[in-house]
């Protein structure tokens, strides 16, 4: 097992802090840790990030100690196979210059054709260490190395819902409308947040995120009518 | 079953304890900034302490009610009017069909709390009835009341019968300086004492860039330690953090649910109302306590809250008959407005 500490965080919060680095064996910790404390009544809300897990508790319900060592108890017992399958959300993505009016560029500085590009970059299964800045935005890990390429030197107003874009070495996707500078390559036609939606998100952190190459046409069909769409999930 | 907006006021949001559970998915919290007035609100009119209120700043709406209903008002206090006849803030009041509720310029604090038995009815969007105007989400169709807008309330069965007797000691909020007690953040530690002594030494100012979001201060510039960047983690309502130009802004409700500026300190989560009361050009002390105190202060609350809850029920046990008479009066009104 990893060191951690627990510090407090607020008068209702404590913090499992793990070593300042982004490591998937990290993430698979917490994901783990947060799923098994969800169910104690004392505690309100749970929030992972990349090397935290943030606990909302009620101190009136359980003490701090209690807690503590309850965290510690639930760490010792935590059960999992670093090779247990994963579960895989698919997501289908248009890599167009109309979509991603980015995408010539960074091809350019990647040093790869268009082609080269997208299949590096729908390549991978990506890990989501974490959501978090919007509604369902993932912080996805695992990126090509080539593909790295800095933010755009001033952002757009507006990206579109859906728009799939690189930032430095990380790639990520805009569940909803926003400002933002990442480096646009593509876009998918799915709702990625719905609230509208019984499961407003389709995947959360620790699972892993797969981009399924899809063209225009399949872009039109899908966007036409985006709630009949079967998201594709596997288990790898 | 509902309230007609004549003037919507300055920001007047349908709120309640907003989305606690969702930070996971990166929905942010939203729900009202000062919980304490929320919670009284509700009492007073006897609801559920979950139930949605109007949370109005500065200067509040104009109301027309379509229905009877048990009003009343929390927080910041000022001007309000009922008809033209002044209005009691603190205080269940009876509003009657077609009567026009006012409410003005809010003078002491900052934000006031309107809660009607029963509740109003927006749809709960992940859970909540909070609106977030950042995500264009929840409550009345995800923005502030206008003109013209027709708000739905819960069915009129939710009479208050001994309303005339539900009635709290009007606070009076700090005009200039509060004293906060706050405890010490996530990364307070990685300060070093020199900026932890600033921290808790300075007078800070509220400036203008103070919203639902967060407030910006002004005052000792505090040195952030160069040890690299910070890798993005939860935030917390009250958290302090400092970026790198050194001034501090106060995390509050409207919040994102992760950052990666480090956090000096949070506010203790019963001095978040005073927070909520504060105005641009007010100023602030921090008053470091420890996590365990903070807890004391928590525990107290709620034995005051107990407290306040016997009070709101003795006081109609005690007056009998007028909550009788009222309820009748209150009878003869429902019937006549079906």
């Amino acid at each position: 097992m990893l060191p951690y500490d627990l510090i407090p965080a607020s008068d209702q919060a404590l913090n499992v802090t793990f070593p300042n680095r982004i490591d998937p064996k990290i993430n698979l910790i917490i994901s783990h840790l947060a799923t098994d404390l969800k169910q104690h009544e004392a505690i309100v809300a749970l929030l992972p990030a990349f090397r935290t897990l943030t606990i909302f508790y009620q101190p009136l319900v359980i003490s701090l100690e209690q807690l503590k060592l309850l965290v510690d108890k639930t760490i010792k017992n935590l059960d999992f196979q670093q090779t247990e399958q994963v579960k895989v959300v698919h997501i289908p993505v248009c890599y167009t210059s109309e979509f991603g009016p980015d995408l010539e560029r960074v091809a350019l500085h990647a040093q790869l054709s268009v082609t080269d590009l997208i299949q590096r970059h729908s390549r991978p299964n990506y890990l989501i260490y974490m959501l978090g800045f919007l509604p369902g935005f993932a912080y996805l890990g695992g990126l090509d190395a080539q593909l790295a390429m800095p933010r755009l030197a001033s952002p757009r107003a507006t990206i579109p819902a859906g728009s799939v874009g690189i930032a430095g070495e990380q790639t990520g996707m805009y569940p909803v409308v926003s400002p933002g500078g990442w480096q646009l390559i593509g876009r998918t036609p799915l709702k990625l947040f719905d609230v509208h939606r019984a499961q407003p998100l389709f995947y959360q952190a620790g699972d892993y995120i797969h981009f399924d190459v899809i063209d225009q046409t399949e872009f039109a069909r899908i966007a036409a009518a985006p709630e009949t769409y079967q998201i594709q999930i596997t288990q790898e | 079953m509902s309230v007609t907006i004549l003037a919507g006021g300055l920001l007047t949001t349908v709120q309640d304890a907003g989305r606690v559970t969702q930070q996971a998915s990166g929905f942010g919290v939203a729900g009202v900034m000062d919980p304490w007035a929320f919670r009284l609100a509700n009492l007073l009119v006897d609801n559920s302490p979950q139930a949605a209120v109007l949370e109005m700043t500065s200067v509040g709406p104009d109301l027309q009610f379509n229905q009877d209903c048990v009003v009343a008002i929390t927080g910041a206090t000022g001007q309000a009017t009922l008809n033209g006849q002044p209005f009691p803030f603190y205080q269940a009041q009876l509003v009657l069909r077609g009567q026009r509720l006012a409410i003005q310029r809010l003078t002491n604090g900052v934000r006031s709390y309107l809660a009607v038995a029963g509740g109003f009815m927006v749809p709960k969007v992940m859970g909540s009835r909070s609106t977030s105007t950042r995500y264009q989400l929840g409550g009345f169709h995800g923005r502030p009341l206008q003109s013209g807008d027709v708000l739905p309330l819960k069915s009129s069965t939710a009479y208050v019968s001994d309303y005339g007797n539900r009635h709290l000691p009007i606070p009076t909020y700090a005009a200039a300086q509060i004293t906060v007690n706050v405890t010490p953040g996530p990364q307070f530690d990685q300060f070093g004492q020199a900026v932890q002594q600033a921290f808790t030494q300075a007078t800070f100012t509220v400036s203008n860039a103070a919203d639902r979001m967060g407030y910006r201060l002004t005052g000792a510039k505090l040195k952030v330690a160069q040890t690299g960047n910070l890798l993005s983690e939860g935030t917390f309502f009250g958290g302090i953090q400092v970026p790198q130009n050194g001034d501090p802004i106060i995390l509050l409700a409207d919040r994102q649910t992760t950052g990666g500026y480090p956090v000096i300190a949070v506010i203790a989560s019963v001095d978040l109302p005073l927070i909520a009361q504060l105005q641009p050009g007010m100023t602030i002390k921090f008053k470091l306590i420890s996590i365990a105190a903070a807890q004391q202060l928590i525990e107290a609350q709620r034995n005051k809250l107990t407290l306040l809850k016997q009070q709101v029920g003795q006081a109609s046990e005690q007056d009998l008959s007028p909550r009788l008479a009222a309820t009748r009066v209150a009878r003869l009104f429902n019937g006549s407005s079906r």
